[in-house]
């Protein structure tokens, strides 16, 4: 019973701040309903059971990704007022779609596939269960490959990142840290024969 | 830990992946080398050419009669993978050839090639997976070197646009494919396609809502990968915004492994679905081929004109995938496989024209290449003729096959629709052809001369030519390649 | 873990963001009710002396702090992966070690790459 009303209030929070995200008219408290929502997203997350994922959830995505956000949005200067300006023209498109979306979502999700009496047990594991000791056994194990092309990705994003972004300037004026360790007497200080 | 086996039988997997490990390792290693060693000079580009070639023989030398699942069943490798494998080996090493001459004075030079074999890998693992895990990764590899290859002229301001378009739009449909996967997930349990579909097939009632809309976003991602129309709009923007052997590249490559994986969810995953998967595809390749080629005729850039093309051929390769019969899989193999050697062949000769500053790609830039250079003229000629389908080249025997193999599924009208556009399509090819051979020299011509290109100009149109007059052994080839499959 | 489990795990931290939020919505609310409020067209102004704002307080950010961004992420993310690791490496044994070192050595390259091509330097 209390774990439905948790259910509903972290559900419509997060509906609820997704919808801000959209309608917000300043960017930046788009990102911050966006942050919101990932809380919301998280504490659903911690009703299933899955706490390593709901943690996860708020280190990276609201503690790096929505930084990375803000980034870019700080380093855009848009201007929403001049974004908004097409916004009525597309809505009739864009409305209609959304609306044949939702009803195809509420056939779907009504259709009695996903009802609770088609689910088998649902019923929370014992205690002794613990979920990150469980992702960690099958990530590790049966997931491998995929964990592995996990890496080459985050490699990749690290190399996309570099090649976009560096600029080399060579009017920057910069210490070189090993140079200067491994300077010598020698070649500082000349002897000069007077 | 349900099926797994300790301790991991190693060397059996591994051996598996192990032109995929050929390349991570050597991206990896050029990574390093180029900041390290090399600099910017072209040795780390003929290594990652030498990558390509390494990871062919390697592949050659795995492959039997039985195919090998390794990793959990994530990874698959089967004649038609190989067959896949070799076609990505292939478009990569020529898009590495040709960018060789125009990305020289580029910045960051050595990460280019480096990314290149890093989406290659991506092509590589999705051409390789039967389930949404492997699959998915795959195709994000391949995408996100893609987009920066889109980007790599930063200070190209329509280079900016094209990747920011191709960017967002993408990163969209992997959102739309990825909850396609989900409801799919949702509805068996399973991520594994041949699993899957065996529980499809006994789906109750119950369940079609949510399967029907699971198909349609994933039919949306993937169409989004392929450019489909109406998920096509991306194409013109990112083809002519990144640098020509980009283009090159991301018109074939991506194509190839986004039909491949397309292939096996429609063999494997949707085999009980098969009347409701078709009629969506239906309407789209009705719609894929009517805007590739009417869209086409308008464009004044060439490469704007191939993206047009592309989404046509995508339209017509399409057909292959709604016959859903063996003829129809292996008419697509074949189809890919040309479309690869003659858009290759296209763009060498686009790059080879490249002026200081603009980069002759305007249809009017080719105005009396003939009298000029009567060796591109021709060759750029077979290669217009070939696209178009005319009869005896290569790019006949691949609209053959595909047609023929629709019509022996029953799709006799779709077959008529697509010859009409078919035809229109050739109005626009054949125009280029009129600009070479009959109009006078506009602007001064300035090639660049560099013999690989060159050569790749020469290899292409030879097997156009060749596939037009000998089709028989590809035809066998593909045949051949899906064993297993279907 | 069950509703119980939940329930007692977690009301501290429930109870705590409420807390947290009526804290800080309280000056909000209270001052409303409390503090008396006369405002004029002067006393709304941006300034009550001095000029009109020229433009958005708020500065455009160099691309640097982008790149920086993104190498938390990727090394972020990196760490969130060894957390399932450390607790179950008593049974995945010697392999679920190499298989992590794997991990950690490619996104070393990628480290190595950043910090030779002055990605890490402040300019």
């Amino acid at each position: 019973m209390l774990e439905t009303a948790f259910f509903y209030m972290f559900g419509g929070m997060s509906v609820l701040s997704g919808m801000g995200v959209v309608l917000a008219r300043n960017t930046m408290h788009s990102v911050m309903f966006l942050i919101f929502c990932f809380f919301n997203a998280s504490g659903l997350f911690f009703l299933l059971d899955a706490e390593f994922l709901g943690i996860i959830l708020i280190l990276i995505y609201v503690g790096a990704v929505m930084v990375l956000f803000m980034f870019v949005i700080m380093m855009l200067e848009v201007n929403a007022a001049k974004l908004r300006e097409g916004f009525l023209q597309y809505l009739p498109l864009g409305g209609m779609i959304a609306v044949v979306l939702m009803i195809e979502f509420i056939a779907a999700s009504s259709s009695g596939v996903f009802a609770e009496s088609a689910m088998g047990a649902v019923t929370h594991m014992g205690q002794e269960v613990n979920n990150t000791k469980e992702i960690g056994q099958i990530l590790y194990t049966r997931y491998l490959l995929g964990f592995e092309i996990a890496a080459i990705i985050l490699l990749v994003a690290l190399i996309g990142a570099v090649v976009l972004t560096i600029r080399e300037r060579k009017d920057a004026k910069y210490q070189n840290m090993s140079a200067q360790v491994k300077v010598r007497r020698e070649d500082r200080v000349r002897k000069v024969s007077m | 830990m349900a099926n797994v086996t300790f301790p991991f039988p190693f060397p059996d997997h591994l051996i598996t992946l192990m032109p995929e490990m050929i390349v991570a390792i050597m991206a990896m290693f050029l990574l390093l080398f180029d900041v390290f060693v090399a600099k910017g000079s072209k040795t780390t580009a003929y290594l990652a050419i030498a990558t390509t070639v390494a990871a062919g023989v390697a592949t050659w030398s795995l492959q039997g009669p039985d195919p090998l699942v390794a990793f959990y069943g994530f990874f698959v490798f089967d004649s038609f993978a190989v067959f896949s494998k070799f076609l990505i080996y292939v478009a990569t090493a020529l898009g590495m050839i040709l960018s060789l001459e125009y990305m020289k004075n580029e910045k960051h030079i050595g990460e280019y090639y480096v990314l290149m074999l890093f989406a290659m890998l991506g092509m590589m693992l999705m051409v390789s997976s039967n389930n949404f895990v492997t699959m998915y990764l795959g195709l994000e590899l391949m995408a996100l070197c893609v987009y920066v290859l889109v980007a790599y002229q930063r200070e190209v301001l329509r280079a900016n646009e094209a990747a920011l378009k191709y960017f967002i739009l993408g990163a969209l449909s992997s959102g739309m494919l990825l909850y396609g996967i989900t409801f799919l997930y949702g509805v068996t349990g399973s991520f594994d396609f041949a699993v899957m579909g065996e529980k499809l097939a006994h789906a109750e009632g119950d369940a079609t809502a949510a399967v029907m809309l699971g198909m349609v976003f994933l039919i949306a991602g993937l169409g989004f990968k392929v450019s489909m129309a109406p998920f096509h709009m991306w194409t013109p923007d990112a083809y002519e915004g990144a640098p020509t052997p980009v283009t090159a590249f991301m018109s074939v490559a991506p194509k190839v492994a986004g039909f491949v994986i397309f292939m096996r969810i429609v063999a494997d995953l949707l085999p009980a679905l098969q009347h409701e998967y078709q009629s969506i595809l239906i309407g789209v390749a009705v719609l894929t081929i009517a805007v590739g080629n009417l869209a086409a005729i308008a464009q004044r850039n060439i490469k704007r004109m191939l993206a047009y093309s592309t989404v046509g051929h995508v339209g017509f390769i399409m057909m292959g995938l709604i016959a859903g019969s063996p003829a129809g899989f292996s008419g697509i193999l074949v189809y890919l496989s040309i479309y690869l050697v003659m858009t290759m062949g296209v763009f060498a000769v686009i790059i080879l024209m490249r002026r200081e500053g603009i980069q002759g790609e305007l249809l009017d830039d080719f105005a009396g290449l003939s009298k000029v250079r009567p060796g591109y003229a021709l060759a750029m000629g077979l290669f217009m003729f070939s696209m178009a389908g005319i009869p005896f080249l290569g790019g006949f025997w691949a609209k053959y096959v595909v047609f023929m193999a629709a019509v022996e599924a029953g799709h006799l009208y779709l077959v008529l629709y697509a010859l009409l556009f078919s035809a229109v399509g050739a109005f626009y090819y054949l125009r280029v052809v009129k600009y070479i051979y009959f109009d006078e020299e506009r602007v001064a011509f300035n090639f660049i001369e560099s013999r690989p290109m060159q050569a790749t100009v020469f290899v292409t149109a030879v097997t156009i030519v060749f596939l037009g007059l000998f089709p028989d052994a590809l035809f066998e080839l593909c045949r051949q390649a899906l064993v297993g499959l279907v | 873990m069950g509703a119980a489990y939940l329930a007692n795990e977690y009301a501290p931290i429930f109870i705590f963001i409420l807390v947290a939020i009526a804290m800080g919505a309280a000056p909000l609310v209270l001052t409303l009710f409390l503090a008396e409020q006369k405002p004029d067209a002067e006393k709304l102004s941006a300034y009550e002396c001095g000029f009109e704002a020229f433009e958005d307080a708020r500065l455009q950010f160099d691309v640097r702090f982008y790149l920086l961004a993104i190498l938390f992420v990727v090394f972020d993310l990196e760490s969130a992966f060894l957390f399932p690791w450390a607790i179950v490496l008593d049974q995945i044994g010697l392999f679920g070690f190499v298989e992590m070192v794997l991990f950690l050595v490619v996104l070393l390259v990628g480290y190595i790459y950043a910090w030779k091509k002055g990605a890490l330097q402040w300019e």
